[in-house]
């Protein structure tokens, strides 16, 4: 199965590479274009330099992650843009300050001569400063091209395919190899990248033709190579009529997006997936249209994008939902697809019966002395405020896990309760009690299917994927999350074992009703 | 050739000159050394010739131009610099440093490299060995050659030298001198060089300025200020060297008593 999983991956490799070295060489060409002016305007005016340098430095401290998401709503898109725009910041303080170090650096006799000499200011910059700039100024480019390598990886969130599709579905479905190969790869790329950058310059300050033609040759190469599956894909498919397909990041949503792009294949659609993305980054794609359809939760829509703290019954619930959806965002609700996805609270089963805890109302009266371990999400969610406030719950502590490691940690007793999906395969392998919410104070989590307006205009795609709705229970979805998360499956392979199950369960109600 | 009219410079609005009224005329094919201690202002007023430093008030004028109403490029272009610093390109060759002047006039390819061979010969620069060094594998002393044939490499009029052999050794500064010297005959080009070296200044200069605190105290032949100077601090200036010259014959003879 390792070797069957590593030869998976690697037939990914063209598309994320291709996908990773264009982000990546255009950020750096960018910044490059932008920096060397901005870097050399400074030298010459002083008092930009302070803000200039101020503000690239401020650029790098924040978290590749994060600037990465704030460009969506700043650009209002998601993808390729807003992942060039922070990479291009990000490439920024490296280019930028030595650039102003390597020209403030030349020798004060030698600028005195190219004045005396009766150079002009741009004589001098382009005939003294910037060739004895030049090694500072490449050593930033450096500096620069191996960050963006490593940051481009963060781009999978914004729904920019890079290599780190390999890293976050990788550690999301427990799939080693995956990572392995996304790491190895990003740092090849790096290597391979400063090398050739690190030969160019050489070649130039040697005045070396053949290294000069040597350099300009590798980079040709690496950039025709790992591109062209990008170029070969532009010309045979036409991205007007394809359907894409976001999913958020995490197992059970990597195994929607793959059920239904493999059942939109089988009817002859063309269809691709972005995964990993963020959660409310996914909603404004959608709405915006840049991807066609996704699977996300009533509760979460109800709460997060409609701001709604009330609770009402599930039906009332859907068809409000629906028709809110519509009307403010332009965006079809086609319907649940039959499983429910909650947040609840579980602890180890022995632990609830020792305490005799089975609901979240006896829960209280222990939980001073508890660690609750959640996802990123949670804790800054209307649902935990709702939460502790019905049943009066106070923690000793809380903690903060990525949702694949959140499980391990409360088998192996490091937090006594976590914010379980209820659909999670974990909950059955690792023997958790899932606490009882009797006053109903978290909403609900049905699964629904969201079309974007251009997807809700083509009625063949509707009728596609109406034999979806309704069709998958609990059951089905927790057994698809567990042969990814603990049988270590692909999601592809955990889709087509779902899709089994969907498609015999039709054919047997169909028979029941003959 | 070259005329300083009541020059002043001042760097903090008035308060203090570094350059005060200051008068002077230099002749066509002839070598001024301007003399004087550290704080004299002589480096000031040489870098007021060529527009490296604004005259405050005053005027000055090159080969009958007002230098205020030239084009600081093309004036630097047409004014030989040597200093103390040398500043040869580190990225450049000897060759290519010293074609910089033509290149940025726009020469012919062919007539550059006739004057480079030319000024490496009368520098004593052998062309075929040299050419294609980086100033990181010269001497100290072939470097200043170079420097100086860089500054002659657009046959200026006026050459402008501050203090261009301060850093290098008696020997070489001796044979560097011997050498400028014969330039400004064979040549016709007018010179200020800037020194504190008394001995230079005798050596080299067919009239001294003589600079205190940004004044002139005196300017005449070397054989004028040595035998007829008035001024106190002039006079005790010039005995120097000839005091100096007295020791070293009085060590000389001593030792020969001793052997």
């Amino acid at each position: 199965m390792g070797e069957s999983n590593l030869s998976h991956q690697l037939e990914l490799l063209p598309e994320y590479l291709s996908h990773h070295l264009l982000l990546t060489a255009a950020a750096l060409a960018a910044g490059i274009i932008i920096c060397l002016p901005l870097g050399m305007l400074v030298t010459r005016v002083k008092k930009l330099q302070w803000p200039v340098l101020a503000f690239a430095s401020v650029m790098q401290t924040i978290p590749g992650i994060a600037l990465l998401a704030l460009m969506v709503p700043i650009l209002g898109s998601i993808g390729f843009a807003p992942a060039l725009l922070a990479l291009i910041l990000y490439s920024m303080l490296p280019i930028l300050r030595n650039t102003v170090t390597g020209i403030l650096g030349v020798d004060p006799s030698v600028v005195e001569a190219a004045n005396a000499l009766g150079m002009t200011r741009s004589q001098m910059l382009f005939s003294v400063e910037l060739p004895l700039a030049a090694p500072v100024i490449v050593a930033g480019i450096r500096t620069a091209t191996v960050w963006v390598v490593g940051t481009a990886t963060l781009a999978t969130p914004v729904g920019a395919t890079s290599l780190g599709n390999y890293i976050f579905s990788g550690l999301q479905t427990q799939n080693a190899t995956a990572v392995i190969v996304g790491c190895l790869a990003a740092a090849m790329l790096a290597i391979i990248l400063d090398q050739i950058i690190r030969l160019a310059e050489i070649g130039a300050s040697k005045r070396s033709r053949p290294i000069q033609i040597t350099s300009v040759a590798a980079l040709a190469i690496v950039l025709i190579g790992c591109l062209s599956p990008l170029i070969f894909k532009a010309n045979t498919e036409s991205t007007a009529d394809r359907v894409v397909i976001g999913a958020k990041t995490f197992t059970e949503q990597y195994i929607l997006a793959e059920l239904l792009r493999s059942s939109l294949r089988d009817k002859g659609f063309s269809a691709e997936s972005r995964t990993s993305m963020g959660s409310t980054i996914l909603f404004d794609a959608l709405s915006a249209g840049e991807i066609d359809l996704y699977v996300d939760y009533s509760g979460t829509i109800w709460t997060n994008v409609m701001k709604r703290k009330d609770n009402p019954p599930r039906e009332e619930l859907l068809r409000e939902m629906t028709s809110w959806l519509k009307e403010h965002r332009g965006v079809t609700l086609l319907g649940p697809l039959g499983f429910e996805n909650r947040y609840a609270l579980a602890m180890s089963r022995e632990d609830a019966l020792k305490l005799h805890v089975t609901s979240l109302a006896n829960l209280s009266a222990v939980a001073p002395t508890m660690t609750i371990g959640s996802d990123y999400e949670f804790f800054s969610r209307p649902e935990w405020s709702s939460l502790k406030k019905v049943y009066q719950l106070r923690f000793q502590q809380q903690r903060v896990f990525d949702p694949s490691l959140m499980y391990a940690a409360v088998r192996d007793g490091n937090v006594d309760v976590i914010s379980a999906y209820s659909t999670d395969g974990r909950i059955i392998e690792y023997d958790l009690a899932v606490l009882d919410d009797s006053q109903q104070a978290l909403p609900r989590y049905d699964a629904i299917l969201l079309l974007s307006t251009r997807a809700t205009a083509q009625p063949e795609l509707v009728r596609a994927l109406h034999p979806l709705l309704g069709s998958i229970s609990d059951s089905y979805m927790r057994n698809a999350n567990k042969l990814v998360d603990i049988d270590h499956m692909s999601a592809e392979q955990a889709a087509v074992v779902l899709s089994h199950s969907i498609e015999q369960s039709l054919r047997t109600g169909a028979q029941q009703e003959h | 050739m070259i005329t300083l009219t009541s020059v002043s410079k001042t760097f903090d609005g008035g308060r203090t000159f570094v350059v005060h009224d200051l008068s002077l005329h230099v002749h066509r094919g002839e070598l001024l050394v301007i003399l004087g201690e550290s704080g004299s202002g002589k480096t000031t007023t040489l870098r007021m010739i060529n527009r490296l430093v604004e005259p405050t008030e005053g005027s000055i004028h090159v080969n009958g131009r007002n230098t205020s109403q030239t084009d600081h490029v093309e004036l630097r272009r047409s004014i030989g610099y040597v200093f103390q610093g040398i500043g040869l390109f580190p990225h450049m060759t000897v060759e290519e440093n010293i074609a910089v002047v033509p290149r940025l006039l726009g020469w012919e390819q062919p007539r550059i490299a006739t004057r480079v061979g030319e000024l490496m010969g009368m520098m004593g620069l052998e062309l075929d060995t040299m050419r294609h060094r980086r100033p990181e594998e010269l001497s100290g002393g072939q470097k200043q050659r170079v420097g100086v044939a860089r500054a002659l490499a657009a046959q200026p009029a006026v050459l402008l030298m501050d203090e261009p052999f301060g850093a290098l050794d008696p020997l070489t500064r001796d044979s560097l001198q011997t050498e400028l010297k014969r330039i400004q005959q064979t040549q016709q080009i007018t010179i200020v060089l800037v020194t504190h070296d008394m001995t230079e200044a005798l050596l080299l200069g067919d009239r001294i300025a003589i600079l205190r605190n940004g004044t002139l105290v005196a300017i005449g032949t070397p054989h004028d200020l040595l035998t007829s100077a008035t001024d106190p601090y002039v006079a005790s200036l010039m005995e120097t060297p000839k005091r100096q010259a007295d020791r070293v014959e009085m060590i000389a003879r001593g030792s020969e008593n001793n052997g």
